[in-house]
């Protein structure tokens, strides 16, 4: 069977000034459908260009990224942009809610988009916010706000789901709360995860690690038994 | 200044915003700065004719004026001179001139243009320069006129000059521009006595001294000359001199009026821009605070901006106003007016626009800087997040069941109210200027149609030699029938005021029909005197009240007011005939109102005829005149369309600005371009649409107060305001707000996702 995700020798480069900075160089790896992946390395690793190469915000310079069979490095942005309608969820480091829409109004907004959306109540119920479903984001807490934005990826049922940083902006137990918040909705609903982080205690909790440093994957870790959300020490 | 460079890379990095509030400030100086000037460069140039000449103050018109007259009244206190003439009017073929007979020189000086400047003593004529043009006449040319007594002279042209009392472009009596038909010449009393025997002087010239009471000295006049006196006229009453009177009233208000609008979107647009500026830059500011800058010298730094912007755009605007308005407005205004020579002088008044232009933009920024100053280092660089919460926190979740987009909107307009308020501010600035332009072109030909097409209804109007009606041969059948009217003047006096006034007496017949505001018609009343609206106005009387008249003699006499009519031209009196007849006056024929059955030929024939004039004519001399209203409402509709595009541009960017991380999200979550430019503008088009909403009963207003407001006793404005005028306005406020979404959305597709979901600052 083939791969859910495979990126073959892409390439991103971006002129700074005069300067040509490579931020992902001749990356190769694969990825299978329902997995659980962490995408770790150090800052200016390429972790999140990887992610919004993936998540078709950006456009690598060379090379192929078949998603589920397709290859989205020749899309044009029209063809990118019907693809993070209707097969990407993503959750931002921080949040990136519209202000002046309610919980359950931000996760609306994903359900106008697709036309196989989940319920956005009972995400949100999911996500254990259904007491908060019509407060405003800045009458939640940091960890709220993060559901909301999960529950807002999940909405769409997306085939592929996208976190950068998701706890980067939170404490060690709101974190926590989220990643197994996170961890259980996308298992429920059978969505490959991927998450970008520089937090390496979320690693033991993937079903493959990939470690990045200076635009290349050094390492590609399979764990054969991934610790549960509880078993990590944060 | 403190950190120029930064502010000068802030102006640049936001040069798109920056170069909206230039436009805006610039709109406003523009247009003071541009009226300013064009009333200014009129009233200099007027006032210089009138000093060059020695413009005199009051005519007395009075018979058989004597040299010892004259003396008597020039040792009157309060004036400075006194001159008499005589005024007559003589005929070359089918043209009409107005002589002027002088003695002396001293008032009312003819100018010369080319020629020999004007002699007394010397024989031959100084003639109107229009005319002269118009008849193809130069000087050294002979010409030849009949006088009323039928003697005819011939005299050699001396020179061509123009006159400070004909400064308007219209004759006075049958109100068309025809210089080739109607004109006015000076001759000294020897030449005269040529073809007329010349016994005193018929009218006496006055000129006042600074602070005089110009009624008394009349009164006085009137004591001295006895029975002799007929009545007088000040500039007040002078076709000339409320022309250029009230023209240079209309540029003054035009100028402190119209601005005002510009100057309150300044304050808008300059706040919200820097206000937004200021909270984007709060960690630099609370960098600042803690490197050991004062608050003080922060909002300093932040005041820099608005003098720039103050001083930028006043700049523009006064460089614009000061030669773009004349160039609009000048053409007409030479057409209009004859003056030799027009004053090009910078009003001082600019400066008041400019420093109340510097005062809006500071005041502006003081607003924006508000109380964000005056916290802690550490308070300005948390600020944001609490900001927010308060923000936010300000709304309650909407029950109604709205789409998406219209949440999006009306959550957005909640939250930022005063940008919601510019916007509207800005489609109904644009909306209500243009209506206002074009509602001002609708009135004045209204005024003109109501006079030519409703009160008028003859075809022709011929002038005659003044007959008395009983000599003249009674109307025929209706084929060839003909109203006589006499066209005179006569003194009014009220409780209030008194008033030298033109009469119409009408004769039997209907080729004048007067109206009430109603529309229903005067009947034939033989109760007292028909006066217009303004005149009762000023007079302070209503239909009923008794008022007093003097007509060719000493004789004050009570008459009752029978009606008072919206007339179009504001200052006239009407009276039928057999009521002016039982007043004791005499019905002089000076010109038959003709219909279009008449055969001319006949009429001419009958009829002691000097000149006939059609309706048409008439007519289209008028509507001549309003080219200086279409100017005015060609220069109110470009600055509408600046107004209306820089306010709703500046406002689409900052939306754009303020919201690009939300418009980011928007896009990774899967809207499309065309999605995104749908919220926008949808915005954008409901703020324009309230604006217009808005304009459009108080465009129409404001002509209607424009009205109530107008003391102007030369002309009745016809509050009326077209269909096509509000479609124009609705029309171009649209197109503008349209215009501007194609700007703004070529802007979203320029929002990267990657950089605008970077790290919140």
């Amino acid at each position: 069977m083939k791969p859910f995700i495979e990126i073959e020798k892409v390439n991103r480069q971006y002129m700074v000034g005069e300067m040509t900075v490579n931020a992902i160089h001749e990356m190769d790896f694969v990825i299978e459908k329902g997995e659980f992946v962490v995408i770790l390395g150090p800052s200016g690793s390429g972790k999140s260009t990887l992610l919004n190469l993936l998540g078709g915000m950006d456009q690598a310079t060379s090379g192929n990224i078949f998603i589920d069979g397709v290859n989205i490095a020749h899309f044009s942005l029209d063809q990118l942009g019907l693809y993070r309608r209707n097969d990407i969820g993503f959750v931002f480091q921080f949040y990136n809610l519209i202000p002046n829409l309610t919980a359950k109004e931000n996760v609306d907004v994903s359900k106008k988009l697709c036309q196989h959306a989940l319920e956005s109540t009972e995400i949100l119920n999911a996500v254990g916010l259904g007491h908060r479903i019509h407060h405003f984001p800045a009458e939640l807490s940091g960890g709220e706000q993060q559901r909301v934005s999960i529950a807002r990826a999940i909405c769409k049922n997306p085939k592929l789901l996208l976190c950068d940083e998701p706890t980067g902006a939170l404490d060690s137990v709101t974190g926590a709360l989220v990643m197994t918040t996170l961890r259980d909705v996308s298992k429920k609903n059978g969505q490959t995860v991927i998450i970008v982080t520089h937090n390496a205690a979320i690693a033991d909790t993937a079903d493959k690690v990939i470690r990045l440093k200076d635009g290349k994957v050094v390492e590609v870790v399979i764990n054969e038994s991934p610790l549960s959300m509880s078993e990590v020490c944060w | 200044m403190i950190l120029p460079q930064k502010m000068f890379r802030d102006i640049w990095s936001a040069k798109a915003q920056f170069i909206t509030i230039i436009i805006i400030v610039a709109c406003g100086v523009f247009t003071f700065v541009g009226a300013i000037t064009v009333g200014n460069r009129l009233e200099k140039s007027v006032m210089s004719f009138y000093d060059k000449t020695r413009m005199n103050d009051i005519w007395i018109n009075a018979e058989n004026i004597e040299d010892k007259d004259i003396l008597n009244i020039r040792n009157l206190p309060g004036v400075e001179e006194a001159q008499g003439r005589n005024v007559l009017k003589v005929h070359s073929g089918n043209r009409s001139i107005e002589l002027f007979i002088l003695n002396e020189n001293k008032l009312a000086q003819p100018f010369p243009i080319t020629g020999e400047s004007f002699r007394s003593g010397e024989s031959g004529i100084w003639l109107d320069r229009e005319y002269a043009s118009a008849n193809a006449i130069e000087v050294g040319d002979t010409i030849k006129f009949t006088s009323d007594n039928n003697s005819t002279v011939k005299m050699a042209v001396k020179g061509l000059v123009m006159s400070p009392e004909k400064l308007i472009d219209i004759s006075s009596e049958t109100l068309s521009t025809r210089h080739d038909l109607y004109g006015y010449g000076f001759i000294g009393e020897q030449a005269a006595r040529q073809f007329i025997h010349v016994t005193g002087y018929n009218q006496i010239l006055l000129k006042v001294m600074a602070g005089a009471d110009q009624q008394n000295i009349i009164t006085q006049t009137e004591t001295v000359l006895g029975s002799k006196y007929l009545n007088s006229i000040t500039h007040e009453d002078h076709t000339s001199t409320v022309g250029a009177a009230s023209q240079i009233a209309q540029f003054k208000t035009l100028a402190y009026v119209t601005p005002l609008l510009f100057f309150v979107l300044a304050v808008l647009v300059v706040a919200s821009t820097m206000s937004r500026l200021i909270s984007n830059q709060r960690i630099q500011i609370g960098t600042l605070m803690s490197l050991g800058f004062s608050a003080r010298q922060i909002r300093w730094h932040y005041m820099c901006f608005g003098l720039f912007l103050g001083f930028t755009g006043s700049l523009i605007g006064m460089a614009a106003g000061y030669f773009g308005i004349p160039m609009i407005f000048m053409r007409t205004l030479t057409q209009s007016f004859i003056l030799p020579q027009w004053i090009v002088s910078f009003p001082l008044e600019s400066l008041f626009a400019i420093v109340a232009m510097y005062g809006c933009c500071i005041l502006a920024v003081l607003m924006a800087c508000g109380k964000k100053l005056k916290e802690s280092p550490a308070s300005v660089l948390r600020g944001s997040i609490q900001t927010r919460r308060q923000k936010s926190m300000a709304g309650k979740a909407s029950k109604a069941r709205l789409s998406f987009e219209n949440l999006w909107i009306f959550r957005n307009l909640k939250a930022h109210k005063l940008r919601g308020f510019m916007g509207i501010i800005g489609a109904f600035g644009c909306a209500f200027l243009i209506l206002f332009g074009f509602a001002n072109i609708d009135s004045s030909n209204k005024s003109i149609l109501v006079e030519f097409e409703q009160q008028y209804r003859f075809t022709y109007k011929a002038d005659i030699q003044s007959s008395d009606a009983a000599s003249l041969p009674v109307p025929g059948p209706a084929e060839d029938a003909v109203q006589y009217i006499q066209e005179s003047r006569i003194q009014i006096k009220s409780d209030r005021a008194v008033r030298n006034l033109p009469v119409t007496v009408m004769g039997s017949g209907d080729y004048i029909n007067l109206n009430h505001a109603d529309g229903n018609s005067v009947t034939n009343s033989s109760d007292g005197i028909i006066l217009s609206e303004r005149t009762a106005d000023v007079l302070g009387v209503t239909k009923g009240n008794s008022i007093q008249l003097k007509i060719a003699d000493d004789e004050w006499r009570d008459v009752k007011v029978a009606e008072t009519i919206k007339a179009p031209v504001a200052n006239h009196a009407y009276v039928y005939g057999e009521t002016w007849e039982k007043m004791g006056a005499q019905f002089v024929v000076t010109s038959l109102l003709i219909g279009d059955q008449a055969d001319l030929g006949m009429i001419k024939e009958h009829y002691p005829v000097t000149q006939i004039v059609s309706k048409e004519e008439m007519k289209n001399a008028n509507l001549k005149l309003n080219e200086g209203v279409f100017a005015s409402a060609a220069g109110l509709t470009i600055a509408a369309v600046f107004l209306g595009i820089a306010v709703i541009y500046s406002l689409g960017l900052i939306n754009l600005t303020e919201m690009a991380r939300e418009l980011a999200t928007l896009k990774v979550l899967g809207f499309n371009q065309r999605e995104i430019r749908t919220l926008l503008s949808r915005e954008n088009i409901m703020l324009t649409w309230i604006g217009i909403v808005l304009a459009v009963p108080l465009g129409s207003g404001a002509i209607h107060a424009l009205e109530k407001l107008s003391t102007s006793e030369s002309v009745m404005l016809f509050p009326t305001v077209r269909i096509s005028s509000y479609l124009i306005a609705v029309a171009i406020t649209l197109l503008c707000s349209f215009a501007v979404n194609r700007l703004i959305s070529r802007k979203i597709k320029q929002i990267d996702m990657v950089t605008s979901l970077k790290a919140i600052d």
